[in-house]
């Protein structure tokens, strides 16, 4: 039935299905288009919101700045990095704390949140290849045990530098990568000698993956406790389970290298990572070699979680959220899911860095004399979307 | 001779008994005794072989469960009604799949019963022999005199205890101590295969829904909160200041002072409780009711993570104001510490409620089997699976929450003992339940004693537990060549 008139020819096709009595009003390409568009505009407003008012708290001197001043300081940022590219040493003698008081801090804070958006995006990209490799919506990276390797090689790093340990910076991160993939290997190993031929067995490295994670775990508990003296427990305890704040360039070096290393292969094969939702035969005529595609995204992935909770802490829950919101907010299709992943995956470390950091805050003015610990701040921010995925899963995981 | 010709029974009549007797020539009588008890045996084969086909023809023309009008109690007493015998089915399954020949009866008898001996070998040679037994051995010439006398004196003490005239009682003796340890253990392994029945998964094990990291909340809880901070830490059981000094002065009577100490174990075992609650709340959730495999496992990990999150920033938190001192009751229950029990008072508070947990496990171990077909056969075939999944994982817990109260997070010995006793029992429960506890029990106090032979070493015995159970617990999957499926139709 077609209204003489202007309606366009989208509203006429609607018309007609109507007049038809099909319910489903199926959307043309480009709605979907605008829609997605519309909603990753939002995520990014979001996420420069949350990243402005990030900048506002300071958790190297327990203080919190007014906007204004965290903007006063970019914008001297901005000028100065001008003045010294086309003017030369003019202005570098200028004493930058008499421009804008706090100018150092605020930087340092907009490194870190930076740190915290890139530590967002690799765990939840990593969280969404390891569902879409193991094809379950509760898989998560840590359940391979890399979380207990990190913690071993803290925990070694810790014992051979002692005192030092709070100023090795890249001792550091060479230690927590080299622990959690060393974790990785042995569980590979293992699930490799359990089950002779194929080493791709959910059930398989699961088992392994829970022993390997309860036999470090129960380590690191044994050693902090009875081997460490107080000092070194506590300098242990700062390093791996309290919010992490290195401003060193060796931290940034290792992020963004790890960062790239990680991301941009998985990045550049997203289009393919549709096909781990297909059956063998049918990726094979596409193309795909399915199995090693699973292992190589899965070593990537997990070295993507590795360098999320070396640099962020122990937010590994944050990987068993995210997709699932990305893909409710967003649709199951994975070029828009790992655009969502990276946006709301970013936006959440952002939000509970911020949060363990006013929380710093408050207790150090309480007269406290440690910071809040990260590991706290994700479990309880990410236990309500648990909740609701867990409740909504009688959805059909697509 | 007239035997020879009658094949149709099948050729496993002739065993090697019976064509002996006819070699040696025996009456009449008794070649009539012989032949009459081959027929016998023909008739049960035949029984069986009956069973096995009706059971197949059972199969085959099964009540759909999803159909609305069959799933119905209606349904389910009419398909229980066409069911053969449960025993014939369970018999007939049995030997369908060869376990019946290599598992017999009395061969699983046997080893349980040889279980049970091993048992109280290791016992009295934990509870006779020297508590440093290292340093005895390796100190040289006079080491065989030294361990006699010291056995010797072991021995003396153990008349002293048993007739009562020890200056402590029956309070913290080898005898006692072992005793709860072996307690301990059996409970884990017992709970370790009902799980793993339970959850229909080999993954299982007694820490999986977030127990131990419950307890450790409790416990941190308590310190901060209930016992006001003003702890006296020491490695057992948390004891306020007033009360040390009460215990000393005699002003407060044994069970005063014990029960002051155990109020810190009573709050882990709370907060044990309280995480698995969560853990099943938020499960059930999900399955609109019915309780699914695999997210309730995943719910223990979440929940535990959490746990551990909030003993993490209360374990900060007493460091830096009440220094090492303030954690070490935390670290005797984190890494399991079995020198925190012995007095009298813990048979009652621990011992017995174990042991009764094991006993109403053991009850139901025979339902646990039918577990194993997966939830759609097993409705028929006996109690809801849920309802039989809800008890068992609740006496399992609760027994599991007042080991590690007590005891604190001995891990893996609920995670192994079942493997391995399966490769010598079978996986029947009705068997490998009593099994897993002894064997648990025997593992225990073994490992107990040989680790407080090592100089200076309290606390940290799940480390050993740990290390030793996954060491083993490879070798034997390896060993096996494949790891336990889960059955079908479960989520995951």
């Amino acid at each position: 039935m077609k209204v003489p008139g202007r309606n366009s020819k989208q509203e006429a096709a609607a018309l007609e299905r109507e007049a038809a009595g099909v319910s489903v009003v199926p959307q043309g390409i480009r709605h979907d288009q605008a829609a997605f568009r519309r909603k990753t505009v939002a995520l990014v407003v979001v996420l420069l919101v949350v990243y402005a008012l990030s900048l506002c708290i300071s958790v190297t001197t327990y203080q919190v700045y007014s906007p204004g001043e965290a903007v006063a300081a970019l914008v001297t940022w901005v000028q100065t990095s001008f003045a010294t590219m086309f003017q030369g040493a003019h202005y570098t003698t200028v004493d930058l704390t008499d421009l804008c008081p706090n100018y150092f801090q605020v930087l340092d804070r907009a490194g870190i949140s930076v740190m915290a958006i890139l530590c967002g995006i690799v765990l939840t990209t990593s969280g969404m290849i390891y569902q879409n490799v193991f094809r379950n919506p509760v898989a998560a990276p840590t359940m391979l045990g890399v979380a207990g390797g990190l913690n071993m090689g803290l925990l070694i790093f810790v014992g051979v530098y002692g005192s030092m340990a709070l100023y090795a910076t890249t001792a550091h991160y060479l230690f927590a990568y080299l622990g959690g993939f060393f974790a990785l290997i042995l569980v590979l190993a293992l699930s490799r000698l359990i089950n002779g031929k194929r080493w791709f067995s959910v059930v398989d490295m699961l088992l392994v993956g829970s022993i390997v994670s309860q036999v470090f775990g129960q380590i690191v508990l044994y050693v902090t406790y009875y081997v460490f003296d107080d000092e070194t427990f506590l300098i242990y305890t700062t390093i791996n389970e309290v919010l992490q704040v290195n401003t060193e360039p060796v931290a940034y070096a290792f992020l963004i290298v790890g960062f790239l290393v990680t991301f941009i292969p998985v990045f550049l094969i997203r289009f393919r990572l549709n096909a781990l939702s297909f059956t063998e035969t049918e990726a094979r005529g596409m193309g795909v070699d399915l199995n090693r595609f699973r292992y190589v995204m899965l070593f990537l992935a997990t070295i993507m979680v590795i360098v999320a909770m070396a640099h962020a802490g122990m937010v590994g829950m944050a990987a068993l959220i995210v997709p699932f919101l990305s893909r409710a907010f967003f649709g199951a299709e994975s070029r828009k899911q790992l655009v969502g992943n990276i946006l709301i995956g970013a936006i959440l470390v952002l939000v509970c860095r911020d949060i363990a950091a006013l929380l710093s805050i408050v207790l150090w003015k309480a007269g406290f004399l440690f910071d809040f610990p990260i590991g706290v701040v994700a479990s309880l921010v990410c236990l309500p979307f648990f909740v609701w995925i867990v409740a909504r899963q009688q959805r059909t995981w697509e | 001779m007239a035997a020879w010709g009658r094949k149709g029974a099948g050729d496993d009549l002739f065993s090697a008994q019976e064509v002996s007797s006819y070699a040696d020539g025996q009456t009449l009588e008794q070649d009539q005794a012989v032949q009459a008890q081959n027929r016998q045996q023909a008739r049960a084969k035949a029984e069986q072989g009956q069973a096995i086909k009706r059971a197949r023809a059972e199969e085959l023309l099964k009540v759909d469960s999803a159909d609305p009008v069959s799933s119905g109690r209606g349904g389910r007493k009419r398909a229980r009604q066409t069911m053969v015998d449960d025993s014939a089915l369970k018999a007939a399954v049995a030997s369908a799949d060869g376990s019946a020949e290599r598992f017999a009866m009395d061969k699983r008898l046997r080893s349980i019963a040889l279980l049970a001996v091993a048992l109280l070998v290791v016992y009295a040679c934990a509870v006779l022999f020297p508590q440093n037994l290292v340093t005895v051995l390796f100190s040289g010439d006079a080491a065989a005199a030294r361990f006699s006398e010291l056995m010797q004196a072991n021995i003396g003490q153990l008349g002293l205890v048993l007739s009562g005239k020890a200056a402590n009682g029956l309070s913290h003796s080898s005898l006692l101590v072992f005793a709860l340890v072996g307690i301990a253990g059996a409970g884990l392994g017992a709970v370790g295969a009902a799980y793993q029945g339970s959850f229909n998964n080999a993954l299982a094990s007694p820490s999986t829904l977030g127990v131990m990291s419950g307890a450790s909340c409790g416990m941190v809880l308590y310190m901060i909160v209930g016992a006001g901070g003003a702890i006296e830490a020491t490695r057992l059981v948390v004891t306020t200041k007033e009360q040390a000094a009460a215990f000393e002065g005699g002003a407060v009577s044994p069970l005063g002072v014990y029960l002051g100490q155990v109020e810190g174990v009573l709050w882990s075992f709370v907060g044990a409780l309280v995480v698995v609650f969560l853990t099943v709340l938020i499960a059930k959730l999900a399955g609109k009711g019915k309780l699914g495999n695999a997210t309730i496992v995943i719910a223990g990990q979440v929940f535990g993570a959490i746990a551990s999150a909030i003993v993490v920033l209360f374990r900060l938190f007493l460091q830096t104001t009440a220094g090492q001192d303030g954690v070490n009751a935390l670290a005797s229950l984190q890494t399991g510490d079995f020198t925190r029990i012995g007095y009298i008072y813990d048979l009652f508070f621990m011992g017995i409620p174990v042991l009764v947990c094991i006993g109403v496990l053991i009850f139901f171990s025979g339902k646990l089997n039918l577990l194993a077909f997966g939830d759609e056969q097993a409705r028929m075939m006996g109690p809801r699976p849920s309802v039989l999944r809800g008890i068992v994982i609740g006496v399992s817990t609760l027994a599991t929450a007042v080991i590690v109260s007590f005891v604190g997070a001995v891990g893996f010995v609920g995670f192994m003992i079942p493997h391995l006793v399966r490769r010598v029992v079978g996986p029947d429960f009705r068997y490998l339940l009593p099994a897993s506890a002894l064997a648990g029990a025997a593992f225990t106090i073994a490992v107990q004693y040989a680790y407080s032979c090592i100089p200076g070493a309290d606390g940290g015995v799940g480390l050993v537990t740990t290390c030793l159970g996954a060491v083993v617990f490879l070798f034997a999957i390896v060993n096996e060549r494949r790891v336990p499926h889960e059955g079908s139709r479960q989520e995951f």
